[in-house]
């Protein structure tokens, strides 16, 4: 009966999309994009590690597990991932609750501090710790130092300061998220605050601290950029596989790597999501959030206040360096200031200014777009497939931007998807690999508008475009904007993906960075470095400064009661 | 002969939740509703009407049965297809878009002139009285202002059925009443067939030329405000709408239009209509509030004794023990010329005979 009904149902589905063609080709086309570009790549994956000759030949499957050459880069990430989770998680809650649950000075500058390394490329800070640590480093050569910051050491340094921001967004959120009645029960009832804080404050953020610890180990055992330039002989999976692919052209044991990298990966996805996003205390209302309580004793903040500066000052130290590395002659050997950096960067490089920018001004749209489209059509209508729209354009949030290279030069290497070597196979990769953030944004801006605005424009006959491009996109503009911002910061900034599929003809200014990192050439890579931070700075600008006359009345959405 | 314009016919909707769990919100509904009149879809939250305007409107579609829109049927038509326009709750409107603009929008997808598209749009603001607005931001118009916006937005169209989903139901009691007299006036005017859904029965019962009374997604009664009000179908119509005593009684004989029942320890003479009774016919014998005088007690069908009362101020409502046991309350209009019964005074009833109903015993 209940199967019988559900069938029913599904016909009914179909018979409405047969009858709004509109739509239903609009779903096509979507279902056939990400099949194309998600779906497609990832099974050739598979297919290369386990039928690389036509036969099953689990090969490598089987090597990997015996040769110690292989499986240890795993290991090595593994240990990585966790030592920069537990620091990265650390320092970020020490941030979230200087800023969310205290009243110490200079919050604002505290915040864009911790962001910075959000907006610069990833391993601009490796490059700073060899400028400042390396070899010929500053502070090695005027300690005197004999030590080597490439390895271990090394590679949880920058990545904690990169990917400590991540955790610190989410737990600023939930610590200053947490209601403060419930605090202040706690309080009433006689318990000091330093027992309220670990009896209520810190059991209510522990799911917090779970997903940001989770992702900040994601985002580590994925990073290529820093471990490409300061991981020594402490060899980590991203780079190994990266040197199976392009070093010995080894297809099937590129995409042996890549799977092993891509397990761990989507596990902790699933994990997030399904396990501890579900336990989750803190509910987001539509009220105002009370201000929690906030610590004002003197033995709470000063310390607080001390380790923020302290490596706030880290921070500021490292892209310090890097900007002062790019006025000077050659880094640990002639100081002396000069523009030569920057000349030869417009002289070489200046193409590579036009291809970066000329990718990210056309991904970026074609992407911000479509990942409203998605979230749309996900929320918005029903249809038959709507969950597995919505579960495959988030997939590539859970793999690594290193399987998705690779996975994009098995596939589109040969008909029919004959991409490589283009432009085109450039934009792809940006464009689908950040598509889950606007998707996710875009879905929780339409949540919270009413559908009968949308369902009122229909009913007056309008269309499916005339609806989405009237009603629907003006009122998520704030979701398609800040969606648009990230996803060009990202083209600007991005390296493990692309650095596989970029060619002679189309270089970006990340490849470009990291080529002069390779050939030791670091004030040159300096001077990339701040091309990029520069560009992304003033795009973040310009679109504040846009979204800010569009906006001036505050935009709105009215919602029914 | 009538002409129809909106026909439901054996609707059903069922959602499903999953696997586990399926609610029937609409349930073998059928409805039909002729040019120029406004039917009322009446019923508590969670009785169908919403569902079956929505399928109407083309945001839901039917599980089984067929909707048919001047005689097509339009179950798979999609709702910008369909020459419906729906007046929302939460009012719908565009906030990034004027006064203007909103109105014109259903004109502008019409590809209409846009000369032609101002004159109207002025027309159907002078029609609600919202002159000079027209270049006001929605956000800024109050909610009554928002309401009549939304109203011309949906007749500007010339739709062939208008839809009001609980339109005033976001606005306070007096504008309420302004609001719910302006939408008739209107619809009277202009003589569109519409299709109005409230939970509200006094708004209902004011506002329609025909009150279809819904419960668990089915059709319960279909009739004019008087009808359903006078002569219910069941005991759920006879209690949604209005207030009402049910004693139980049993048939003692019938005779043409007038039928004797037992009840209350007396003999009651009811003329009922509707209802086909028989001797010894366990019955249950309706009795609105303000169908009994309170007189003496010798003078009474029935005694009865007084168990509490609730004064306020036009009326005082009592609530009284018969001497059966049974529980009866009873409204008195202007109780200042009588004077307040005391608790515990006894009291004789003298039943309104025309206004007493003899309904299915159910339970």
């Amino acid at each position: 009966m209940k199967l019988d009904v559900y069938r029913r149902e599904l016909r009914g589905e179909f018979r409405r999309l047969r009858r709004d063609p509109v739509l239903l080709s609009i779903v096509a086309i979507v279902f056939a994009l990400l099949a194309i570009f998600i779906i497609f790549p990832l099974v050739k994956v598979i297919q290369y590690s386990l039928w690389a000759n036509g036969s099953f030949e689990p090969r490598y499957f089987l090597e990997f597990f015996q040769k110690v050459y292989y499986w240890r880069p795993l290991i090595n990430s593994l240990i990585v991932g966790a030592l920069v989770s537990v620091c990265g998680t650390t320092v970020a809650f020490v941030f979230a609750y200087g800023i969310a649950r205290t009243d110490i000075p200079g919050k604002p500058l505290f915040r864009l501090v911790a962001m910075m390394p959000i907006v610069s490329p990833p391993f601009l800070i490796a490059l700073s710790a060899i400028l400042l640590l390396g070899n010929h480093g500053v502070i090695t050569d005027a300690l005197n130092l004999n030590w080597d910051i490439y390895g271990l050491p090394g590679l949880v340094l920058t990545e904690t300061l990169a990917y400590f921001p991540i955790a610190f967004m989410i737990l600023e959120g939930v610590l200053s998220k947490i209601d403060p009645s419930i605090e202040e029960a706690a309080l009433d009832m006689g318990a000091s605050k330093l027992r309220t804080f670990l009896t209520v404050t810190l059991p209510l953020a522990i799911p917090g601290i779970a997903s940001a610890a989770l992702l900040v180990f994601i985002r580590s055992l994925e990073d290529f950029g820093n471990p490409v330039v300061i991981q020594g002989r402490f060899r980590v999976l991203t780079v190994a596989a990266y040197h199976a692919v392009t070093g010995r052209y080894n297809l099937p044991l590129g995409s042996t790597l890549a799977i092993f990298m891509l397990l761990p990966t989507l596990m902790i996805f699933v994990v997030q999501k399904y396990y501890i996003a579900r336990r989750s205390y803190v509910t987001v209302t539509g009220k105002p959030s009370g201000i929690g309580l906030k610590s004002t004793e003197k033995r709470v903040k000063i310390p607080i206040f001390i380790a923020m500066l302290l490596f706030g000052g880290v921070i500021l130290l490292v892209y310090g360096v890097v900007l002062v590395g790019s006025f000077t002659k050659l880094w640990g050997y002639d100081h002396t200031l000069t523009l030569a950096n920057y000349i030869y960067v417009f002289k070489v490089g200046g193409q590579y200014v036009w291809d970066t920018l000329r990718i990210a001004l056309v991904a970026t749209p074609v992407g911000g777009l479509l990942s409203i489209l998605i979230a749309y059509l996900v929320v918005r209508k029903r249809f038959v497939g709507r969950g597995a729209m919505e579960f495959v354009s988030m997939l590539n949030f859970a793999v690594p931007g290193v399987v998705v290279g690779i996975a994009y030069i098995l596939a589109f290497n040969t008909p029919p998807f004959q991409l490589t070597g283009t432009v085109f196979i450039i934009m792809l990769v940006f464009i689908f690999r950040r598509m889950p953030v606007g998707i996710r944004d875009g879905i929780a801006q339409l949540q919270q508008i009413d559908p009968a605005i949308e369902e009122a424009s229909s009913s007056l006959g309008a269309g499916f475009f005339r609806t989405f491009i009237r009603v629907t996109l003006p009122l998520v503009a704030p979701a398609f904007l800040s969606g648009m911002v990230y996803m060009f910061v990202r083209c600007m900034t991005a390296i493990s993906a692309v650095i596989f599929v970029v060619s002679a003809g189309v270089q970006l200014l990340t490849v470009a960075l990291l080529y002069e990192v390779d050939q030791a050439n670091l004030a040159a890579a300096a001077a990339y470095g701040y091309v990029i931070i520069a560009i992304v700075l003033t795009a973040i600008v310009l679109m504040r400064f846009v979204v800010g006359k569009l906006f001036k009345g505050g935009l709105t959405p009215m919602r029914g009661e | 002969m009538s002409d129809v314009v909106v026909q439901f016919e054996n609707l059903v909707k069922i959602f499903s939740e999953g696997t586990k769990r399926e609610v029937r919100a609409v349930d073998d509904f059928s409805l039909s509703v002729n040019r120029g009149e406004l039917v009322t879809l009446l019923g508590p939250s969670g009785c169908g009407k919403t569902t079956s305007l929505r399928i109407l409107a083309g945001f839901e579609s039917a599980t089984s049965g067929n909707v048919y829109i001047d005689g097509r049927r339009v179950n798979d038509i999609p709702p910008q297809n369909r020459l419906t326009s729906m007046v929302f709750q939460s009012y719908g409107l565009f906030p990034h878009m004027t006064v203007m603009e909103n109105v014109a929008y259903g004109l502008r997808v019409k590809h209409v002139h846009k000369k032609k598209i101002k004159l109207q749009v002025q027309e159907v603001l002078n029609l609600v009285g919202l002159v000079g607005l027209d270049s006001r931001s929605v956000a800024k118009l109050s909610g009554g202002q928002q309401q009549r916006v939304a109203l011309c937005r949906a007749i500007i169209t010339e739709p062939h059925v208008l839809l009001f989903d609980e339109p005033l139901s976001n606005l306070d009691a007096k504008l309420r009443k302004g609001t719910r007299e302006q939408i008739r006036s209107l619809q009277q005017e202009l003589g569109i067939t519409s299709v109005y859904v409230t939970h509200d029965q006094a708004e209902a019962m004011s506002i329609s030329d025909w009150v279809a009374v819904m419960q668990d997604g089915r059709l319960q009664q279909l009739g004019s405000a008087e009808e359903i009000y006078s002569q219910p179908a069941n005991r759920f119509v006879a209690s949604f709408i209005g207030e009402a005593n049910f004693l139980t009684a049993k048939v003692v004989s019938v005779a043409g239009n007038t039928t004797k029942v037992a009840a209350a320890g007396t003999e009651i003479f009811v003329e009922q209509i509707g209802l086909s009774v028989e001797v010894d016919d366990e019955v249950a014998l309706l009795i609105r509030p303000e169908a009994v005088d309170l007189v003496d007690v010798e003078a009474g069908d029935v005694d009865a004794e007084v168990l509490f009362s609730h004064y306020t101020g036009s009326v005082v409502l009592y609530a009284l023990s018969l001497s059966g046991g049974e529980r009866l309350e009873v409204q008195v209009a202007n109780p200042q010329e009588r004077g307040l019964l005391s608790i515990g005074a006894h009291v004789g009833l003298r039943l309104h005979r025309r206004s007493l109903r003899l309904l299915k015993k159910e339970d």
